[in-house]
Order: structure tokens, then C-alpha cells, then sequence
């Protein structure tokens, strides 16, 4: 990054926040009536729900186009499956305010997200049970880090995390850490060996070299945080998917599914939005509540160099599900349920089924693995990772069979599962994509700022709602 | 002070992490707009969008919304939309995922012998002043480090001042869900 491009981006932090201390010392414009002031929300994903559901309460007439034929984005439960598996976001922190708020609105119960069974580990297609990591032949650790177990490896690197502030992770005081993770783990003393299993099932970069290590210490102090907490995870009952349902619902028909925007264009009475089939709309501001990939695909005014650069570069972490229906139990006290693999199938999550369903086995694979799929067709690519599951788990052949693919980096409206910063985009892009164009505001969890996942997306929605709502008053 | 020196002490003052840093920053914002920017009086139909355009002589940086409307300051009951997920408002109304805010201003700090704070706002031994209320709200994890309010704030300062006349004389007269 150049010396220029980061005096640029201070001058533009310097920038706004002169703009916000202006903001009292203007006269406030009379624009007429709030409830004439017409706000659109782009995308009802849990960002622009919340974004609606703020400028809603405000008595704003706000309405939410969303392009799908469900709310929630990358919430999604599936709901036709048995076990009704989570294919997106799973797992609340209890610090989660505004989700909890918005379930306890919507009457949505959350329970504690029930504690796992045993998990085995794969390395190099060979079976290791927990217990027998240490000394087992087939782990490839060295020194010390082969006590630790391949998901614990990554905790050992973030213990002494200079991560404190909620918001450090995006504070130019840390930049040092904004490196590649290889890099920095090597320097912890981490091998090649350690540094691949961290690779192998990454959720903060397609791959580890692209990977930011300031990314592994935000979730590593978030981790922390919760713990000290000393507060469960928690899960909505029925599926996550009930509380993008329950905010909708709130709106009831300002809610307007299967409206895919296109283009979003500045007109003397403020901004005009088209859709695939040529409607427009007519706003006076706008909340853009989409994931990067989604905005890819706007024709949007103008925006500055450095937010189109923002937008055309960051990518989204790749994720392929696919879910497998246990018609009959495989576990034993040899078999555990869920599985850390080094291979092409990532991890696999059993949850047992209850009262005599099947169980569901979701086999998550993140990052460059999900290309091998990328050329087979949905049918195809389920039968082959059941096929190589059933080559891990033997015991589990004749009792598996695929009930859902769910390929997030090939869904259009999502782009994979969430943003993962490169090293230097954070404090090259963060504050560029959050900037304003005109009456255009942007929410969604890639702009999350003190809080990550569903939080961070709720956090950006209400952002960009009171933002909208300054140019409105 | 001029406009570049102003640029100059906000680049050095984002490196500190000191208490004091963002509220000097949101001042120098102030005093940037009068030095940075063309003298005589803000006229409505010049947008603070233009005037950066005019100040910074950087047609890169420029920002594009030259039919950006002039954004209003919030009123403390606005402003308060950026608290209620997480604070109940009215009197003896229940605690959720932060504490009950009902006669905050002027109390101690963690005065509720039924929510759990962190141990370092318990420790801090705090006084709920306005003063330390807007450092508070202004970045909360400075003032006490280790506090479990994650919160980044939005609000700028007039608007948090408003906020805090809004939780001082309003209080009693919410509904139990704070208005949202």
C-alpha cells in the first residue's frame, strides 16, 4: 500500500467524522414530514431488517426489496430437510443484543446450541480418535504443538492476542498484524505442517496466504470475550431462520420478495431503482443491505475509486455444504460422530436425530477446496462427497444420502459465506465501502465494526438506518 | 492551526489509543471544516460534500455526492434507536443484554444487583456523570478496558449530549420497550 492511498484514507476518516461534528452546527433543512420521506432498503438479510426495522420504529415510510423468494440471506435455515439443518449462519453469541432483542420482539425462543459429540480426526485419509493424537504415526505435528489437536492449533496461536477493544481489528494501531497469517505463524514457530492443518479448514480466507492474521486474532479476542461472559451460544428453536422471518413479519407487506434490483440511479427528485423486470422505484435515500458480491451486480452512480476497488477486489470465504440423512446410527466408542479431515471434505458435523428421524451429517468444506465441485452439477457433487465420506466412514456406507447442497460462492445473491479481508484491505477498504454516495448508504456484516456474524450485520443495519434517517429529518 | 497540520495531529492522534484521542479528534473535525474549508458562512445549498471537494484540492478523494443532502442531527429519542436493542428505558422495565438505563444519569456505575457486568466496569468505581456517560458512549472499551458493552459509536457529539438530556428527563415518560 502506498504512503498516499493511507494519508488518503486518514484524510477521508478526518472527513467524516468533520462531517458528523458539523452536523450541528447546520440549520436543519425542512424537507416536509418524515412519514412522506420515503427510505429503500435493499436486501432483507438480517442487515437491511434491521435497518428497517430502526427507521420503521422512527415512523419512516420504509420498504424492503429483497431479490429472493425468502428473507434472511445468508440466515437460512433448511427447513425441508429432517433435523432442519442450519446451511448458513448457526450459532449466536449471547452478547448478541440486537438478535436477542429481535427475538424476544418476535417471539422467537433461543436455547443453548447443544454440546457436540466426540470428534475423530482425519490426516491424509487416516483415521485418528482424539485420544490417540499425541502418539499417533499419522499426526503430522512436531515439538510441542503435537499435543494439540488440529482445531485447537489455531487457539495456541491466538493466546497471547494483542486484541483487546471489540473494535482493535480495524484500528490502525494494529496494523502490524494485518500480515498474512503464514507469515506471522511461522514466526511464532509454527512449521509447515501446523501451518497446513490451520489451513486446511479456514473460515478467514480462501487460502492461508491471503489469509489476515488480524482476521484469526478478531475472532480469537471475540472467542475470549464470550467466554468471559460465561454465557452459551445460543440457537434460534425451529432454525436461525425464524428471526429474519420474525423481523419480516414485524413489516409485514413493506417486505417485498423476488424483487432483484439492478440499477440505482440519481434523478432530481432523488433516486430511482430499477428491478430485472423494468419496475422502478422512488426514494429519497437509500440502504444498499447487500453482501459485496450482490453489490457487484448494481449499476450504482459514481463511486470513488477506492470503493469500486473495495467492491471489485474483497473476496467472500467459499463454503459448500453438503447434507447427508443417517438413516441408521454409525457411531461407536471407534467411530465418534463429527470429524476434523485434512481432505477434500472438510469437517463433518453430526447432529444425532431425535425422537426416531434420521441424523443429519453437514460437511462443511471451506475455501479453494470447494472448486473441485465447482464443475459438477448439484446431483453430482453431493453423490461424490457422500461417496468420499462413506470412504472415511466405512461403518456409515448404505446409510447416508445427500438431502441438500448448498453452494454459498456460486449463489449470486451471497457470494460465499462472508467477507474475508486480504491483508491491507481493512484499513485500505473498511471505511471506503462504508462512505456514503449521496443519499446511498451501505449495511451488511462486512461492514460489522464492535461485533461479528449476525450481530455485526443487525450492528451495520441500524448504522446505515440512522444515517439514512440524518438526510431525511 | 492550518489544514494540513490539522491532517497531520488526526494521523498521529489515530495511532494513540489514549482516552482522550477520539474526543480530540471530533473536535479537530471541527476546527478542520473552519481551516479546511473556504471561509464565510455554511450555505445551505453548499454541501459538506462540496466543500471537502473545494478543501482538500484532492480530486481523488473527492466524495462523489454532490446531490448529498445535508444530514440533520438526531434528537435524543433518535438517538436512543442506537441504544434500545440492548437497554430497556422505563422504570423497573427488564434488563436485556445490557442493563436497565432508568435514572442512569448521576448513578454509579453497575448499581444493578441483578445484571452481570463485566468485572472491570464493577471495579471501575465510576460515577455515571454526563461527562464520563459521553466518554462512555464515544468509545466505552477506552474509558474501561475490558467492558462488555461492544458497541462502535454513530453518534456525533451533539447528538450524544441530546441523547443524554433524552435518558436525564425522559426516562419516565418511555414505554417499556424504549420507543423500538
Amino acid at each position: 500500500m502506498s504512503t498516499i492511498s493511507v494519508n488518503k484514507q486518514r484524510r477521508t476518516l478526518l472527513q467524516s467524522i468533520a462531517t458528523l461534528s458539523l452536523v450541528p452546527l447546520l440549520p436543519p433543512v425542512a424537507l416536509g414530514r418524515l412519514e412522506d420521506r420515503r427510505i429503500i432498503v435493499v436486501g432483507a438479510g438480517l442487515a437491511g431488517l434491521a435497518a428497517a426495522r430502526v427507521l420503521s420504529a422512527q415512523g419512516v415510510d420504509v420498504i424492503v426489496l429483497e431479490a429472493r423468494q425468502r428473507v434472511g440471506g445468508r440466515v437460512y435455515t433448511l427447513d425441508s430437510v429432517s433435523g432442519h439443518p442450519e446451511a448458513g449462519a448457526n450459532v449466536l453469541g449471547s452478547s448478541y443484543g440486537r438478535v436477542i432483542d429481535s427475538a424476544r420482539a418476535g417471539n422467537v425462543a433461543l436455547h443453548p446450541v447443544p454440546r457436540g459429540g466426540a470428534t475423530g480426526f482425519a490426516i491424509g485419509g487416516q483415521r485418528i480418535l482424539a485420544a490417540e493424537w499425541e502418539n499417533s504415526p499419522a499426526n503430522p505435528l512436531s515439538g510441542p504443538l503435537r499435543r494439540l489437536s488440529p482445531s485447537a492449533l489455531l487457539g495456541a496461536a491466538l493466546r497471547d492476542n494483542p486484541l483487546r477493544a471489540s473494535t482493535d481489528w480495524q484500528n490502525p494501531v494494529f496494523a502490524n498484524l494485518d500480515v498474512p497469517a503464514d507469515a506471522y505463524l511461522r514466526e511464532l514457530g509454527f512449521d509447515d505442517a501446523a501451518i497446513a492443518l490451520i489451513d486446511a479448514n479456514n473460515s478467514y480466507g480462501n487460502r492461508i496466504g491471503d489469509t489476515s492474521m488480524v482476521s484469526f486474532l478478531r475472532v480469537g479476542s471475540n472467542f475470549a470475550r464470550g467466554a468471559a461472559m460465561g454465557q452459551p451460544p445460543l440457537e434460534a428453536e425451529g432454525g436461525n431462520s425464524r428471526l429474519p422471518e420474525a423481523l419480516a413479519s414485524a413489516l409485514g407487506d413493506r417486505v417485498k420478495r423476488g424483487v432483484d434490483i439492478t440499477s440505482v440511479r440519481t434523478v432530481s427528485e432523488g433516486l430511482r431503482l430499477e428491478d430485472s423486470n423494468g419496475q422502478s422505484y422512488e426514494a429519497d435515500a437509500l440502504i444498499l443491505a447487500l453482501p459485496i458480491p450482490a453489490l457487484r451486480r448494481l449499476e450504482l452512480p459514481p463511486l470513488s475509486d477506492l470503493q469500486r476497488e473495495g467492491i471489485d477486489q474483497i473476496e467472500y470465504n467459499k463454503v459448500t455444504q453438503v447434507h447427508l440423512l443417517v438413516d441408521t446410527p454409525y457411531t461407536s466408542e471407534q467411530v465418534p460422530g463429527s470429524w476434523w479431515t485434512d481432505g477434500p471434505v472438510g469437517r463433518l458435523f453430526l447432529r444425532e436425530g431425535t425422537d426416531g428421524e434420521p441424523g443429519n451429517l453437514t460437511v462443511w468444506i471451506n475455501g479453494d477446496d470447494c472448486d473441485k465441485l465447482r464443475d459438477l452439477s448439484t446431483e453430482e457433487a453431493g453423490e461424490q462427497v457422500r461417496r468420499q465420506v462413506e470412504t472415511l466412514l466405512p461403518e456409515a456406507a448404505g446409510s447416508l444420502s445427500v438431502s441438500a447442497v448448498v453452494r454459498w460462492a456460486d449463489d449470486p445473491f451471497a457470494g460465499g459465506s462472508w467477507a474475508v479481508w486480504a491483508p491491507g484491505q481493512i484499513g485500505r477498504y473498511l471505511d471506503a465501502l462504508q462512505t456514503p454516495v449521496g443519499n446511498i448508504f451501505f449495511a451488511g456484516e462486512h461492514l460489522a465494526r464492535a461485533n461479528p456474524g449476525m450481530e455485526g450485520a443487525m450492528e451495520s443495519g441500524e448504522r446505515a438506518a440512522l444515517e439514512a434517517l440524518r438526510v431525511i429529518l | 492551526m492550518d489544514c494540513r497540520s490539522l491532517i497531520n495531529l488526526a494521523d498521529y492522534l489515530l495511532h494513540q489509543t489514549s482516552q482522550y484521542s477520539i474526543a480530540i479528534l471530533m473536535y479537530l473535525g471541527v476546527l478542520a471544516l473552519s481551516s479546511c474549508s473556504e471561509s464565510g458562512p455554511v450555505n445551505e445549498s453548499v454541501t459538506v460534500a462540496d466543500q471537502f471537494q473545494v478543501s482538500t484540492e484532492d480530486a481523488d478523494n473527492k466524495l462523489i455526492a454532490s446531490e448529498t443532502t445535508v444530514p440533520a442531527s438526531l434528537n435524543g429519542s433518535q438517538a436512543f434507536a442506537a441504544c434500545a436493542s440492548c437497554h430497556s428505558l422505563a422504570e423497573g422495565a427488564e434488563h436485556k443484554v445490557g442493563p436497565n438505563l432508568f435514572g442512569i444519569v448521576g448513578s454509579a456505575a453497575a448499581r444493578h444487583e441483578d445484571f452481570p457486568y463485566s468485572p472491570a466496569l464493577q471495579e471501575s468505581s465510576l460515577m455515571w456523570t454526563r461527562e464520563n456517560l459521553s466518554a462512555w458512549i464515544i468509545n466505552s472499551e477506552i474509558l474501561v478496558p475490558n467492558s462488555w458493552m461492544l458497541y462502535q459509536n454513530i453518534l456525533t457529539v451533539a447528538e450524544v449530549s441530546a441523547l443524554l438530556d433524552y435518558l436525564e428527563n425522559e426516562a419516565e415518560s418511555m414505554p417499556e420497550n424504549g420507543g423500538v
